[in-house]
């Protein structure tokens, strides 16, 4: 009996260390655990975590909530609108783009602007590009930027893959050129690929993400989060709490030792730096064939809600004030809501912060078309 | 890897299980295996400075064996050069080449260069391990191992490879060659050894850790009060991760039945300094009187030279430490201390009685001594003892860091832990059901009120 019970442990010990060292499988378990609420039609119904009951809670009710389990917070998340083109409305053979982050990706947006046929969005958090126009259209393109992403922005730090200056030069047409500055592919030895899956830095995190990334476990998270909540005032390192306790704010914007933080002092000569990578990146992208270019900054939630909490840097209105780019400005248009336009659960606005957005983008853009 | 993780958890199952599965004359080269692939997970090329100690010293043994007078001596010369060699190229090159620049930047003469690298992590502790085995084949206490794969073992068995407890050869060798057949009280007794040191390690030494750390850093932001109750959180957070640790290494040991020293023995109880060191990191301060205190002459021939002997020794303790000015001042207090405290012995200054006070100093001098080897440099050091002892600023405005009522769970935990750590030694010997409940209400509360930030056991660097 003894030597079964082993037998079995081991089995399963065995399935679970090989499991985490797969990362496609882990991928898979990610994507299904984590992302089924945003586009639920993405979801296949044969789901193999949907059957076994194990979906996570750490982004249902929001990234924060997600990072402390505090059931305070445990709100749920409103669903986002899909915006469609008006009936009746005529192609304007316009294309916006939109290289944005996590504050408009898996939004479905492609109706929201009426005077552009389609929006194509390129993530910033994600390698991308060169960027390829079809130069039968009018291109224009809005750089969306989180607050906290705006500092220390350099266009050469980005994920994005641009075309060189020689090629600009040289007018290549950019939809067929080779990439540029491809780097050859040096195919894996064996043994790096060996090496790279068993030792893998993330095995721990896999584990986790198995056995207790789960509904099953989210009574014990919470517990354990009110309990240390409560006796010490302790909650996740990455999350902190709004003066008024009615949200959860991300640390990075919060925390002055954080060079995203709002309440970090920024000199003159910090913001000059910024505007005049905004300025190359405007002028790239004139280069290779878009019609106008515009910025747009959304702010912090704690910018909104509890700028008052430390002296706040006013980044935002500061650099929109230096740029010459046109501006979505929103800084004002947020404060001036009375409605919440943020989850309080999460680091990202909610539909209400998406739609205040979509108005002013199209006020903006309309006026500013030719 | 570390023991508090969850690739531990797998891995100490998969290892274990297999471990009772297999015939005894394989399990030397599972567990060989599994040691290497614990090592490796922290960067696999590091094994191959290992392998090449393994068999200089594996090949030194046998050498030494066979080998007569001098040619004796020679080998064993050899073996603990090259052990020594190793050990200063990768942990105390960078520190002389950088301390020889600054002394040639004085003369506007050339500089080295310095290496960039990664300390191998548990270099010191392997090396000293691999050191004892040569030493006591040359002093005739163990015989040469002939299995290469078994003293492989012995120097990468891995609950004890990265942190100790520093073993010797005579202790080791036969059990991993014996055949350890399953014991549940063993299984038992490891489990609730593993769970009491997951307890030191989450529970107290992480926690005490998210205010002693920022303060350390920055001590210049903080007031007098704020750097004392660091100083005296430190010594708690260190014995805390360090007896962890080492309590992790001897469950761990013991489940596969095999049983390490014991590396600590209640060391903030002692009455004195030379007390104090009879019980924290007991491997390492044999190791240091046994192989080099008593060759150097101990305390056989003079005070004089007992004293210039314990400087000596402690030196290179603090040195062993870290290649940095800090450990050395750590180990010269430590040093001065036990000079002082000979001195007392040599002109009978004894006082009796008075047992709580003792302890009382003890326990402050050592903490003095703390402060040397966690500030970030000897200066910061002497900046923070310097702001203590002026007292000004006894003031409390760290909330961020810990809020107040979070300092006094701390304190509470840490008397708790003073008053209660023996009881719960003792309960090794209580029944199986009574320490199966004792573990799951030790993985209760560590659950509850541990930190799991995967933070590194503090002396993974030495």
């Amino acid at each position: 009996m003894r030597k079964v019970t082993g037998l079995f442990i081991l089995f399963i010990s065995v399935v679970l260390l090989l499991s985490s060292m797969n990362q496609a499988f882990i991928n898979k378990i990610k994507f299904e655990k984590y992302f089924d609420h945003l586009n639920p039609q993405m979801i296949q119904e044969n789901a193999l975590y949907k059957a076994a009951l194990v979906h996570s809670d750490r982004w249902r009710y929001g990234d924060l909530y997600g990072v402390c389990y505090l059931p305070q917070y445990k709100l749920e998340l409103e669903p986002f609108k899909q915006y469609g083109h008006k009936p009746g409305r005529q192609n304007t053979n316009r294309v916006l783009y939109i290289i944005g982050d996590s504050f408009l990706a898996d939004k479905i947006l492609s109706g929201a602007f009426n005077a552009f046929d389609n929006v194509v969005f390129l993530d910033r958090r994600f390698s991308f590009g060169p960027i390829k126009l079809d130069s039968t259209k009018k291109n224009y393109m809005v750089m969306e930027f989180a607050e906290r992403n705006l500092n220390n922005y350099d266009i050469n730090k980005t994920f994005e893959n641009r075309w060189t200056t020689d090629n600009i030069k040289n007018g290549v047409n950019f939809s067929n050129a080779p990439l540029p500055g491809g780097i050859p592919f040096v195919p894996e030895s064996i043994f790096a690929r060996l090496g790279r899956i068993i030792f893998h830095k993330d095995l721990s995190r896999n584990l986790e993400l198995m056995l207790f990334d789960n509904k099953l476990t989210t009574p014990f998270k919470e517990a354990k989060a009110s309990l240390n909540y409560t006796l010490f005032d302790r909650i996740a390192n990455e999350v902190v709490i709004s003066s008024d306790k009615k949200r959860l704010l991300f640390y990075t914007t919060v925390d002055t030792n954080n060079i995203q933080s709002a309440f970090r002092y920024k000199t003159e000569h910090a913001l000059d730096s910024i505007v005049r990578n905004l300025d190359i990146a405007r002028d790239y992208y004139r280069a290779i064939g878009f019609k106008k270019v515009f910025l747009s900054v959304i702010p912090n939630a704690v910018s909104v809600y509890d700028d008052k909490r430390m002296p706040y840097n006013h980044l935002l209105e500061r650099v929109e004030q230096k740029t010459d780019l046109p501006v979505i400005s929103l800084y004002k248009a947020f404060k001036a809501d009375k409605r919440n336009l943020f989850y309080r659960s999460d680091s990202h606005w909610n539909p209400q912060g998406l739609d205040t957005w979509v108005n002013e983008a199209n006020k903006v853009l309309t006026a500013n078309l030719n | 890897m570390l023991f508090n993780s969850l690739l531990f958890l797998v891995f100490f199952v998969i290892v274990t299980i297999t471990y009772y599965l297999l015939p005894h004359k394989l399990r030397w080269l599972w567990l060989l295996a599994a040691s290497s692939y614990f090592y490796m997970y922290f960067k696999p090329v590091y094994i191959l400075i290992i392998l090449f100690t393994i068999i200089v010293d594996y090949c030194a043994g046998i050498l030494i064996e066979k080998a007569t007078g001098k040619t004796r001596r020679f080998y064993l010369i050899l073996s603990l050069v090259t052990n020594i060699g190793v050990l200063a190229f990768y942990k105390y090159f960078n520190f002389l080449a950088a301390n020889l620049n600054l002394l040639s930047d004085t003369f506007h003469g050339p500089q080295l260069p310095l290496l960039d690298f990664i300390l191998p992590i548990g270099l010191s502790f392997h090396t000293f391990q691999a050191m004892s085995y040569t030493i006591e084949v040359y002093r005739g206490n163990q015989p040469a191992e002939r299995h290469f794969g078994l003293y492989a073992l012995y120097v990468m068995f891995y609950p004890q490879m990265v942190a100790g407890p520093i073993e010797r050869p005579q202790h080791i060798l036969p059990q991993l060659n014996r055949v350890n057949n399953f014991r549940s009280s063993n299984l038992i007794t490891g489990l609730f050894f593993m769970a009491m040191g997951l307890f030191k390690k989450v529970v107290i030494a992480d926690r005490l850790g998210l205010y002693v750390d920022p303060v350390f850093n920055n001590p210049h932001g903080h007031s007098a009060l704020e750097l004392l109750v660091a100083t005296y959180f430190f010594a708690f957070q260190i014995y805390c991760d360090f007896s962890g640790y080492s309590d992790i290494a001897i469950g761990t040991a013991l489940v596969l039945g095999i049983e390490l020293m014991q590396n600590f023995n209640f060391p903030y109880l002692a009455s004195n300094v030379s007390d104090f060191w009879k019980r924290w990191h007991i491997s390492l301060s044999t190791w240091f009187r046994d192989y080099l205190y008593i060759p150097l002459g101990g305390s056989k021939i003079n005070f004089r030279v007992t004293c210039i002997n314990l400087l000596i020794v402690f030196m290179i303790s603090g040195l062993w430490h870290g290649a940095n000015w800090k450990y050395l001042v750590w180990g010269l207090i430590h040093g001065l201390l036990l000079v002082v405290y000979q001195l007392f012995n040599k002109y009978n200054i004894g006082i009796k009685g008075f047992t709580f006070l003792k302890w009382l100093f003890t326990f402050n001098l050592v903490c003095l001594a703390w402060v040397f080897f966690r500030a970030g440099t000897v200066t910061d050091a002497f900046y923070i003892l310097n702001k203590i002892f002026r007292g000004n600023g006894f003031t409390y405005s760290a909330s961020n860091l810990m809020s107040v009522h979070e300092l006094w769970y701390c304190t509470f935990i840490i008397i708790t832990l003073l008053l209660g750590e023996r009881y719960l030694r003792k309960a090794k010997d209580y029944s199986n059901t009574s320490k199966l409940l004792l573990i799951c209400g030790l993985v209760f509360v560590c659950y509850f009120l541990g930190i799991f930030n995967e933070a590194q056991f503090i002396y993974f660097q030495f």
